[in-house]
């Protein structure tokens, strides 16, 4: 027969206690990350003309006949990302709360992606040439298991997302260092078996 | 034996050159089949002996690269981590610090076995690309290797070294087999197949895969039409829209066949695979061993094990077995990478696995759940609406009965398991973690514990937007588990629920 724990606790969670997204207000990205989204499209569109151009000066009787083809298909594609580009532009939206990261976007694909803080690995913080000439900056939130970024925040204003970088890295140091702790003391009676205090963090 | 000096660098066995070379072959072979479809398509003298030019070039360039593969191939034992340095094109360099090392695995294939040589495989925490294989090293020396990394990655859990043991006469083949029974004697809970439980797991496989690939195959060779008279029948009668009982039974007839052939197919591959089949669990490792021609050796460490599969066919289940995945970090729910599979296991088995696995976390034995059934009757009654339209929709493109009594059958079929996917679908909440049941036609049971959950995303796409279905996709480092069709309500519910487990938790996910 196996010992019994006496310290073991095993209090009610009632679900209106758990700490929930509803009513929290979410965070925009910055206007200006449109703009970059936009010229990207725009490149896009230069890129497949510049292509057509090149295989015009190549041959010019296939450049007409399916060049042409290809253009009517892919100019529209374009447009219409243009199209939904603003429409979902206003959905991106952000939230830290003090234990976790999200970041939701979409209006008919929706998803909105919650990386806890004591899973993080690593964040990086990084800057385009368009996001450097608007200055905006991006990070990413890396977890374990892959080598692609689990949560990747755009639109952010430089400090800001240097702040937000450097804020979940304190936290994610913070947590180390009272999970060392935890294991060092291993007793029973330290556990706080209280709710987490999930309120919303503005920077 | 000698002693090997770890921290100086250490080559292959020259064997590699031949292992190597004979690997770089294979992949060729992986990337380049299609290039032998003209040949089948049309099969002429000339197109045989370019093939045969072909295959003899890329013969010769595949042991070129085993050459330079074995020839700039070294790795050494440094105080903190292990270096390999190899080069494949351009150089690389890798170093694995040892606290990082998750298994050290002794493998043979068909011609290591011939050749008397060990691969050994180290495989390291992140993603599954992040392993290092030794082609070929002489037996006493990968034995000795394991035994060096096992001490420095502190799973050595007081067993008899393999290099102490070298003393005696006998052959590592034969060493290996001894600490396996002794392994057996002292392990807390082991799994091994019997000839007959082997043959069953090999012929209640799933054959649709295999019988969709043979009649893929078997489609275009002349020999094929000959033997089933498909251009007399069946092309003839597709065009004409006519139908008659010949037909049906030829049809009837061609489907047996193939499910003869891949219902053998089947028996062969899960025999050579799972062929003396051991697995053995000592406190907190597991380790395991098959294979007929290519002995695959595994280990991974309980705490590391991120997600828990049990797949079963209703076949499987009329014999009263499944199968259970054990998916490590850096491996795949889908890939079968960083896997552990005990096929043929019965259900009082596995309980008795999971009481182990769960009883290492207190909450674990607890019988406190909770039980949801979110999948809501009405996404059951648009899903059969959906797989009639479709059916409806191809039926009246074709209107014709030699297509279309077979796909009234498909349609039942699809309703049938449609229905059985909806009454078997069900989310379980544990104290120490989360179990969702889904079926089609095999019943899928994924377990993870909350510490292990690295993500949590909420979605939906455009069918989801109209009629309101959400899913919630939860990431582990060994996986994902997706629990689809529920409503925004309870997938936001559920997902702060997660949330919370994830973050009251101080325990580390591996």
């Amino acid at each position: 027969m196996e010992e019994i724990d006496n310290n073991f606790e095993n209090a009610q969670v009632l679900s209106d206690s758990i700490p929930s997204f509803e009513g929290i207000p979410t965070e925009p990205i910055e206007k200006d990350y449109l703009k970059i989204l936009l010229i990207q499209l725009f490149f896009e569109l230069l890129i497949i003309h510049g292509a057509w151009f090149i295989v015009y000066q190549i041959d010019n009787a296939f450049a007409m006949k399916w060049g042409l083809i290809a253009l009517a298909v892919l100019v529209p594609i374009i447009l219409i990302r243009v199209v939904i580009t603003i429409a979902v532009f206003p959905t991106r939206k952000y939230l830290l709360r003090d234990q976790d990261i999200s970041y939701e976007q979409g209006k008919i694909f929706y998803a909105m992606t919650t990386v806890p803080v004591n899973r993080i690995q690593h964040v990086s913080l990084g800057q385009g040439p368009l996001e450097g000439l608007f200055k905006l900056a991006h990070i990413n939130v890396y977890t374990a298991g892959g080598v692609q970024a689990d949560l990747h925040l755009p639109g952010l204003k430089k400090q800001k997302a240097e702040d937000l970088k450097e804020y979940l890295l304190h936290k994610v140091k913070d947590l180390k260092v009272a999970d060392q702790q935890q294991t060092e003391r291993e007793s029973p009676l330290d556990k706080n078996e209280g709710l987490s205090s999930d309120q919303a963090i503005s920077l | 034996m000698k002693d090997i000096i770890w921290s100086s660098p250490q080559r292959l066995s020259p064997i590699a050159l031949f292992t190597s070379g004979a690997l770089f072959f294979r992949y060729a072979l992986r990337f380049g089949w299609y290039l032998l479809i003209p040949l089948f398509i049309n099969f002429t003298p000339e197109r045989l002996k370019t093939t045969l030019i072909g295959f003899g070039i890329v013969i010769i360039l595949a042991f070129i690269l085993g050459i330079a593969y074995f020839y700039f191939f070294r790795f050494r034992l440094e105080e903190k981590e292990f270096i390999v340095q190899q080069w494949f094109f351009t150089f690389k360099k890798t170093s694995i610090p040892y606290d990082r090392i998750q298994s050290v695995s002794l493998e043979q294939g068909f011609w290591h076995q011939i050749l008397e040589v060990y691969q050994v495989k180290i495989d390291s925490a992140g993603s599954k690309t992040e392993e290092v294989f030794l082609r070929a090293i002489e037996p006493k020396v990968a034995l000795a290797l394991k035994d060096e990394l096992d001490k420095r990655t502190s799973r050595d859990e007081g067993r008899t070294s393999f290099t102490e043991k070298a003393e005696d006469n006998s052959s590592a083949a034969d060493q290996i087999e001894s600490e396996w029974k002794s392994k057996l004697q002292t392990a807390k809970f082991s799994h091994q197949l019997s000839f007959g439980r082997l043959l069953l797991v090999g012929l209640t496989e799933n054959h649709l895969k295999t019988s969709t690939y043979l009649l893929a195959l078997l489609f275009y060779l002349p020999q094929f039409n000959d033997q089933f008279k498909l251009d007399d029948y069946f092309i003839e009668q597709i065009e004409e829209r006519s139908f008659d009982l010949m037909s049906l039974a030829l049809w009837l007839k061609v489907l047996l066949w193939f499910l003869l052939i891949s219902i053998l197919i089947s028996a062969i591959r899960i025999f050579l695979k799972y062929n003396r089949y051991i697995l053995v669990q000592n406190n907190h490792n597991i380790k395991a061993k098959h294979g007929l021609f290519r002995i695959r050796e595994t280990q991974m460490k309980l705490s590391r094990i991120q997600l828990v599969t049990v797949i079963q066919n209703p076949f499987q289940k009329l014999f009263n077995f499944m199968s259970l995945q054990l998916s490590q970090v850096g491996g795949s729910e889908y890939e079968g990478e960083g896997q552990v599979t005990l096929p043929g296991i019965n259900q009082q088995h596995y309980g008795e696995w999971m009481r182990l696995y769960r009883s290492a976390d207190p909450d674990g034995v607890s019988e406190d759940l909770i039980k949801i059934h979110p999948y809501r009757k009405k996404y059951l009654i648009i899903g059969m609406l959906f797989l009639t339209a479709v059916a409806l929709a191809v039926m009246f493109v074709f209107q014709n009965a030699l297509i279309n009594w077979p796909l009234s059958l498909v349609w039942l079929l699809m309703l049938i398991f449609h229905i059985r996917s909806y009454q078997l679908y069900g989310v379980i909440r544990y104290p120490d973690g989360i179990r969702l049941t889904k079926a089609f036609f095999e019943m899928k049971t994924v377990f993870t514990k909350y510490e292990k959950i690295q993500e949590v995303t909420l979605s939906r796409g455009p069918i989801g937007l109209i009629f309101g279905f959400y899913q919630l996709q939860l990431k582990t480092a060994g996986g994902y588990m997706i629990l689809p069709y529920l409503d925004l309500s309870t997938a936001s519910e559920m997902r702060d629920y997660l949330l919370y487990q994830i973050e009251k938790h101080e325990k580390a996910w591996m």
